[in-house]
């Protein structure tokens, strides 16, 4: 199995699968928004001086942001 | 005829309330639900004789609230005994959506609520590509699901047919984990549930609002013994519906791979870019607060000659008298304060409910987010401060969709500070009394200082924001997570809808105090106790003939006279020495003091003290002229430069308005914040001011 990365290293473009969280007490809201183990996503953009990001789901996507802090405790598995 | 009542869930973001205004008309309210400062929008529509009263629900992701606004939703379905539970629920979705929109129906059919599932937006089937499979739907459901397009209408009659028909509850099929089974078992037999999901809701939710104390403590002590974490069973419930979800949509949609990026992909590009996002957003700003002021001058114009006719007319067809003064000098003006800032409030709606409805503002959220982190406030406190620029009173109540409680109290503590429309005009008359005319950088040197001034607003919020993130205390961890929804056209129906709501939101809670309070004012100046005052009359004619008066320069000086010596003249004087430090005589005193019901009030109080008969706003050059030429007994001018800033630094900064204070104790559950509120906003005001008059004099 390939090691996995945080959401936040993700760079302009790349696609990955959310394979689960590092922090037990991330609010539900981030799974009823979409970001599921399973799921694929894209990273988007990003606002300057380290400000939230965006990523789009790629089964519908939707666009969700989230502040780097947060995106921290997402583990994903790359995808070619 | 039957009565019902419907109530409307659904996601943010699925034209909910498109659907709700489609449903039911102009035939809607805005209130509250009891108890709470939740907005409360219920309508009516009329089908075949019977009567519907739809409720819209604040749009949630699940039953688990994660704000204010969304307590309401779990707090009303869980409680059958709440006037508002509904005979029947419409479970609000997308296509482009389906799984999430098909989580919160789950929950809340779980509940054994008849429950409907209207798909809305059917035009995303085509935009999107997307087909779907309605038999394989409709049988994962159990029920008809309802196709609906709230932009066009279709849909609709048929749904409101349906609605005559009675729905089926459905069993709940909520499977609860085998190491739940003791504790729900516990549940069920304490608080008499008979629902397996009814009774995990007990246990998952943060706090179950229509409960005692004593009960809250039963479920405590269930959780402790079976060491529960409420935010960990919401995370299972969500992962395990998810599941079972993730299997029906496979079956139920098919999408066409589209390679090709879609117009919100190519817009974002540039207005989430990094320099040119910013620079569009500021941009969109200045175009907003440009026509908030280019547009208003006309309506507030013809507002303002209106009451000054219909307080003529009332005088010359009524009379004298002091229940035609009451109303005259009392209840017109009042009510005339009140409404000329109503078209500054809609023209500045106007542009927020545009980028609201549009789906801009969550664009904005994403830009701005990482600039007030440092403050204490997060990307949603921009509506509020932007919204404060018009009236504090809208812009406060809309900080309830803000998740964190810290962020939000912080929000609404400091969003006074930022430049009201009420402050403008008191704003005016100073910098026309005491800031030369002339240029500075090719701009008008007046103009730079009104800009000044509401930079300093701004600047004030934050710095607040900054010593209130450090002194107050959380337990909650500030999070972001949004959406960003594809853009559409704003539904102008939406849009003119808002901007009745948010202006009736001040017209209402300001409205009253406004006109309580000049009333008041009005009654303190027409009554008197000293001889003084009882002998005006005499010491007035017997001056007059010294000084030659004509007799409207008589009747000027009468009402000067008798001002200076009645209630609310005593009362200038008796707190003159507090603002004396910061260069007030006991005129400007009396016209701070009044401001405290509304800031604007100022202007009319100074027009009233230096005698300047009929309408205040009519005679601004008037009331300059003779603010300019007023002299202390010491010879120099009452408002030279140092009082004229000193003056505005208090204005800028003071908390001054009740109705302000009234919206944030109602908004914060008590008096403890607006009373801190008042405290620190206008000890800060008085210490600038303070402090310039002392170097400026």
């Amino acid at each position: 199995m390939k090691p996995s990365s945080k959401l936040s290293e993700l760079k302009k473009g790349e696609r990955a699968e959310i394979i689960g969280f590092s922090d037990q007490d991330l609010p539900v809201k981030f799974l009823e928004i979409g970001l599921i183990p399973g799921s694929q996503i894209e990273y988007k953009c990003s606002a300057p001086f380290n400000g939230p990001i965006c990523v789009s789901l790629c089964t519908n996507k939707c666009v969700l942001a989230l502040r780097k802090d947060e995106a921290n405790s997402v583990l994903v598995n790359k995808l070619k | 005829m039957s009565f019902q009542k419907i109530a409307l869930i659904g996601n943010p973001n699925v034209g909910k309330s498109s659907l709700f205004n489609q449903l039911t008309g102009l035939k809607q309210k805005i209130g509250n639900y009891p108890g709470t400062t939740v907005e409360k929008r219920v309508g009516k529509f009329v089908e075949e004789n019977h009567n519907f009263t739809l409720y819209d629900f604040p749009g949630t992701y699940s039953l688990y609230p994660k704000s204010k606004d969304e307590e309401v939703v779990f707090d009303i379905l869980s409680n059958p005994e709440h006037p508002d539970f509904p005979d029947k629920v419409l479970v609000i979705g997308t296509p482009n959506h389906l799984k999430r929109n098909l989580l919160l129906w789950n929950q809340v059919k779980d509940l054994e609520i008849p429950v409907l599932f209207v798909l809305n937006r059917m035009d995303e089937l085509e935009t999107e590509g997307i087909s779907l499979d309605k038999s394989k739907l409709e049988e994962f459901i159990g029920n008809t699901v309802f196709y609906t397009n709230a932009r066009t209408g279709e849909g609709i009659s048929l749904l409101k047919k349906r609605l005559l028909k009675p729905i089926e509850s459905q069993i709940s099929s909520f499977e609860i984990p085998l190491n739940f089974k003791t504790p729900i078992a516990q549940i069920k037999q304490a608080f008499r549930v008979d629902n397996d999901y009814l009774a995990w809701q007990y246990l998952a939710q943060n706090e179950i609002p229509h409960l005692s104390k004593e009960e809250q403590n039963r479920i405590n002590e269930i959780r402790t013994e079976f060491k529960i974490i409420p935010a960990r069973l919401q995370v299972k419930e969500t992962l395990q519906r998810n599941e079972v979800l993730e299997n029906v949509i496979e079956e139920v949609a098919t999408r066409k791979d589209e390679s090709s990026p879609s117009f919100t992909e190519r817009l974002d590009k540039v207005l989430m870019h990094p320099f040119w996002g910013y620079f569009i957003f500021f941009g969109i700003l200045f175009l907003t607060f440009q026509a908030i002021y280019s547009w208003s001058e006309w309506p507030m114009n013809l507002i303002d000659s209106t009451f000054a006719g219909l307080r003529n007319s009332f005088k010359n067809t009524l009379g004298d008298g002091p229940l035609i003064d009451l109303i005259t000098d009392g209840v017109i003006p009042g009510i005339g304060g009140v409404v000329i800032f109503v078209p500054q409030i809609l023209i500045l709606f106007f542009f927020l409910i545009l980028m609201e409805e549009s789906g801009y503002m969550s664009r904005v959220v994403f830009l701005m987010d990482k600039w007030l982190r440092p403050f204490g406030l997060n990307g949603k406190s921009v509506v509020p401060l932007m919204s404060g620029a018009a009236c504090a009173i809208p812009a406060i109540m809309s900080a309830r969709n803000i998740e964190n409680t810290k962020d939000r109290l912080i929000t609404i503590l400091v969003t006074p500070f930022i430049t009201c429309s009420a402050r403008l005009p008191v704003y005016a008359i100073l910098i026309a009394l005491v800031i030369p005319k002339g240029k500075f950088l090719g701009f008008q040197i007046q103009g730079w200082v009104l800009m000044g001034l509401y930079l300093m607003g701004l600047l004030a919020a934050l710095t607040f924001g900054l010593i209130f993130k450090r002194l107050i205390q959380s337990k909650y961890k500030s999070y972001l997570i949004m959406e960003l929804p594809s853009y559409r056209f704003p539904v102008w129906k939406n849009v003119l809808l808002g901007m009745w709501e948010k202006t009736m939101a001040f017209v209402l809670g300001a409205g009253k105090i406004i006109l309580a309070v000049s009333i008041i004012l009005w009654a303190l100046s027409a009554w008197g106790v000293s001889d003084e005052y009882k002998n005006a009359n005499d010491t007035i004619s017997e001056l007059a003939q010294k000084e030659n008066w004509t007799s409207a320069q008589q009747q000027n000086h009468l009402e000067s006279y008798k001002l200076e010596h009645s209630l609310l003249g005593n009362l200038g004087k008796t707190v003159e020495p507090i603002f004396r430090p910061l260069g007030y005589d006991w005129k400007i005193s009396l016209g701070v003091l009044s401001s405290f019901a509304a800031r604007e009030v100022f202007v009319g109080t100074m027009a009233s003290i230096y005698s300047i008969g009929g309408d205040a706003a009519e005679d601004e050059q008037l009331i300059v002229q003779k603010m300019a030429k007023e002299k202390r007994p010491d010879g120099h001018l009452v408002f030279n430069f140092a009082t004229g800033i000193s003056l505005m630094l208090f204005y800028a900064f003071a908390m001054q308005c009740m109705s302000t204070l009234a919206v944030v104790k109602r908004e914060t559950g008590g008096w403890k914040w607006p009373m801190i509120q008042l405290f620190f906003m206008s000890s800060f005001a008085y210490l600038t001011a303070l402090i310039a008059y002392q170097i400026l004099r």
